[in-house]
């Protein structure tokens, strides 16, 4: 055999190694959409229970532009990190949910997301519910909003045997702090060891929690998504979270661990775990969203009947929380080479017939508030539905008034610990100086957003603290798009 | 010697006529294709999976980049700057750190230990035992991962219901940030445990069964025959297993995010589940900082093997002046 110098053999494995890896490398010139059947529409997103509602909507895309929309769903947990590897190799799908971890405005800016042009008739249905810096950039439609706003993750779903056990009216849930503590002695009387169940190992969720019971106290918040960097107090634009309103928040919460109410078992749990737990008849009560009663009725059926919900609980006992115009779900890539037709997509997801399928999947609530009336859906998701409606008010939202506070939240670095590390160490015991650390926690979020509003001003962005305040603004009203 | 005479021999003299015999020595020493071939699969994949990830790192950690866009900034040194300023990173490296401190000696004893006792020819079901010790090393992570979490449940967990008739508890062991990161270093070593009897194993079916005889038939007793005999032929062993050991318990990473997450309030997090929380568990992704605790981490990784060789080497070589 003849031989091969060395030096040759090591070149020849390094072109062959050369190889495989420029192919995994990112290739600058060929704009790229993740590769599925040749000529379908890449759909990738996060909301597993919304395949019913989808699929028919892609069945009739398929028939009216001829088509195929292949979809993938991903765990929340692992959306963000499929798209930034796919954004990195040039792979990203034509549609997408924001799982960025960042502003629309900021994909906007970077040309990630590309506008799209809808139908007229769809273009009619949507006025007065587009707003510019959430749904239009320069005046351009880059998403639709597909869920209400008026929603949060802390209404109070309870087991009713477990409260008639103890002797309580189960259609008479508990609507203020003082009687929910006074039913969970009740309920620990009757033999309920642990009455309250709670995703404290979630600290996402946790942290909804605090801001809408922090609300239900009084709290008026301007916000901008749901991370503590977005949320700011409406009245001065500083960041709120030692106010009154937090502190007696963060007390209610510690006070159903200190008398014992909440199950141990909480500390290690996820909402998904919890409310296993809640539905086994470990605990008689437990906060979340109205997705709640769809799960439930997915999973565990026979349990419906012995479920009662209600707002809130709160100190007034009406339960008043806000929330900002809701997002757009889905976003077009920027290279996409499919945008008219994910145009005529989107143009399908705002009508009728898709909010009544949106409705029927028992998620979040349709932006249609009249889908509810033609879905065929259990009274106790349209009883979760119709309180959120009642009590869930628009609060402003600084990106409306000006898209650059998107840059500038988007610029900002994270603080460690956040508001959710804060809510499971003082919840846990590890923090014993509440004030201390959450004036800490302000006062380096504000730094940091002075040091990002620099960094967006310094690139010609044109943002001033001002943008946060909105001191015209009080908890329990709506702040509409007429207000800015 | 040939070698070098071979070199220095005169041009003309290497195209002369050369006898069979040396002509098929020859062949033998000339580096055969296949060597190439055979090398190129192990060049390549360590080339894609271990090289190019390494230099990646490397200059991903001197840019400022959300892995949000194309978008990257160079900012050379300063994510390291960062670093040092982090008290995240420091405690996140002690809790790494003390989880090597009490793990490794925990698993390379008691592996000893068990491989002493299994290794007896005359021990009933030897075979079975070792079995039952390596299944939990089959078995996936996530999955003893997951069902710790219902074993050490403070509601209803076997351990606590255990408990509980000894009138103790319950004890939230994963949800309280002072028994959490015990409870996780429990489990790792339980999961891991066989991994070392294995090497352990290996190790003693190479001392020497006649050495043990004649020691025997010299009047030593069992203790002796341990002391005298089998532990200063495993020593050599011993410096390879804690080092393959301590690798192993660094790389802790898929077992606390299944049982713990890094919680609760940041008590079990070990430098991989920090490095992986910056790079994709943020809400504002920064794997140019990411990457940066990714090679402050693996050059203390390697410092530390280094180091911990150099003792053991040291001791050895103390060893054997005495």
């Amino acid at each position: 055999m003849e031989r091969i110098p060395r030096r040759g053999a090591l070149a020849l494995f390094a072109a062959g190694a050369a190889l495989p890896v420029s192919g995994c490398a990112r290739s600058s010139t060929r704009g790229g959409v993740a590769h599925g059947d040749a000529g379908s529409l890449q759909w990738w997103d996060h909301f597993d229970p919304l395949k019913s509602a989808l699929t028919g909507l892609f069945d009739e895309f398929e028939g009216n532009v001829g088509v195929a929309v292949e979809r993938t769903v991903y765990n929340p947990d692992s959306m963000g990190q499929a798209l930034q590897l796919a954004e990195g190799s040039d792979q990203l799908p034509d549609v997408f949910t924001n799982f960025f971890g960042a502003p629309s405005a900021a994909l906007v800016d970077r040309g990630t997301v590309a506008p799209v042009e809808l139908s007229d008739e769809a273009r009619r249905g949507l006025e007065g519910s587009l707003f510019e810096g959430v749904h239009t950039f320069d005046g351009k439609i880059f998403t639709v909003p597909i869920f209400s706003h008026r929603q949060n993750s802390t209404l109070t779903w309870a087991n009713s045997r477990l409260l008639e056990k103890a002797g309580h009216d189960a259609e008479n849930l508990p609507s203020t702090w003082d009687d929910f503590r006074t039913l969970c002695r009740d309920l620990v009387a009757s033999g309920t060891d642990h009455p309250w169940v709670a995703p404290l190992a979630h600290s996402d969720r946790m942290q909804e929690h605090l801001v809408d019971l922090a609300q239900s106290a009084g709290q008026s918040l301007a916000m901008v998504g749901s991370s503590g960097n977005g949320i700011t107090d409406a009245r001065t634009g500083d960041f709120p979270f030692a106010s009154e309103a937090f502190l007696e928040a963060f007390a209610f919460l510690h006070s159903l661990i200190t008398d014992g109410f909440m199950l141990p078992a909480s500390t290690s749990l996820d909402a998904r775990e919890a409310r296993v737990r809640w539905a086994s008849g470990e605990a008689a009560f437990f906060f979340d969203g109205p997705w709640n009663a769809g799960v439930l009725n997915g999973q565990f059926g026979e349990f419906m009947e012995d479920v009662r919900v209600s707002g809130p609980p709160s100190p007034d006992g009406r339960g008043l929380t806000a929330r900002p115009p809701a997002d757009g779900q889905f976003w077009c890539a920027g290279r996409s080479q499919r945008r008219e037709e994910v145009g005529e997509l989107f143009s399908l997801l705002t009508r009728s017939e898709f909010a009544v399928a949106l409705a029927e999947n028992m998620d979040q609530p349709p932006a249609d508030p009249h889908a509810l009336d033609r879905a065929e859906v259990p009274a106790l998701y349209s009883l979760a539905v119709r309180l959120l409606e009642k009590n869930v008010r628009t609060a402003p939202s600084p990106v409306v008034r000006n898209p650059a506070v998107g840059s500038v939240i988007a610029e900002m670095n994270d603080i460690r610990p956040d508001l959710g590390d804060i809510i499971q160490g003082y919840l846990g015991g590890d923090i014993d100086d509440l004030g201390k650390e959450l004036t800490r926690f302000n006062d380096r979020l504000s730094t940091e957003r002075d040091r990002a509003i620099d960094v967006v001003n310094d690139a010609g962005g044109g943002v001033s603290v001002q943008d946060w305040i909105f001191e015209e603004y009080r908890s329990g009203d709506d702040f509409d798009v007429t207000d800015y | 010697m040939t070698s070098m005479s071979r070199t220095t021999e005169p041009r003309a003299a290497r195209g002369a006529p050369r006898s069979a015999g040396e002509v098929a020595v020859a062949k033998r020493r000339r580096p055969s294709l296949w060597i190439y071939v055979f090398l190129a699969p192990t060049v390549v994949l360590f080339g894609m999976y271990t090289v190019w990830p390494s230099i990646s790192s490397l200059v991903y950690s001197t840019l400022e980049w959300r892995g949000l866009g194309l978008e990257r900034s160079f900012t050379g040194l300063e994510n390291y700057r960062r670093l040092l300023a982090d008290p995240l990173f420091w405690k996140s490296l002690w809790i790494t750190l003390l989880i090597i401190v009490v793990t490794v000696p925990l698993r390379v004893t008691a592996g000893l230990l068990l491989a002493l006792v299994l290794n007896n020819p005359r021990l009933p079901l030897a075979g079975l035992l070792r079995t039952a010790f390596f299944v939990p090393v089959v078995a996936t992570t996530a999955i003893v991962g997951f069902v710790m979490g219902f074993v050490l449940d403070p509601s209803a967990g076997p351990i606590n219901e255990a408990l509980s008739i000894l009138g103790v508890g319950p004890v939230d062991f994963l949800g309280s940030s002072r028994t959490s990161l015990w409870a996780v270093m429990g489990v790792h070593v339980w999961k891991w445990l066989g991994v070392t009897l294995i090497y352990w194993l290996a190790a003693l079916q190479t001392v020497p069964r006649e050495l043990l005889e004649a020691a025997e038939t010299d009047g030593a007793g069992p203790a002796a025959r341990l002391r005298h005999v089998t532990l200063p032929l495993l020593r050599p062993f011993a410096v390879i297993i804690v080092v393959l050991t301590v690798i192993e318990t660094m790389q802790i990473f898929d077992l606390v995010v299944t049982m713990t997450g890094g919680g609760p309030f940041f008590s079990t997090l070990a430098t991989e589940v920090y490095i992986y929380d910056t790079a994709f568990g943020a809400a504002r992704p920064d794997l140019g900082y990411a990457s940066a605790i990714g090679v402050a981490f693996g050059v203390l990784t390697v410092l530390l093997m280094v180091v911990l060789t150099l003792v053991m080497r040291l001791a050895r070589r103390r060893q054997e002046e005495r």
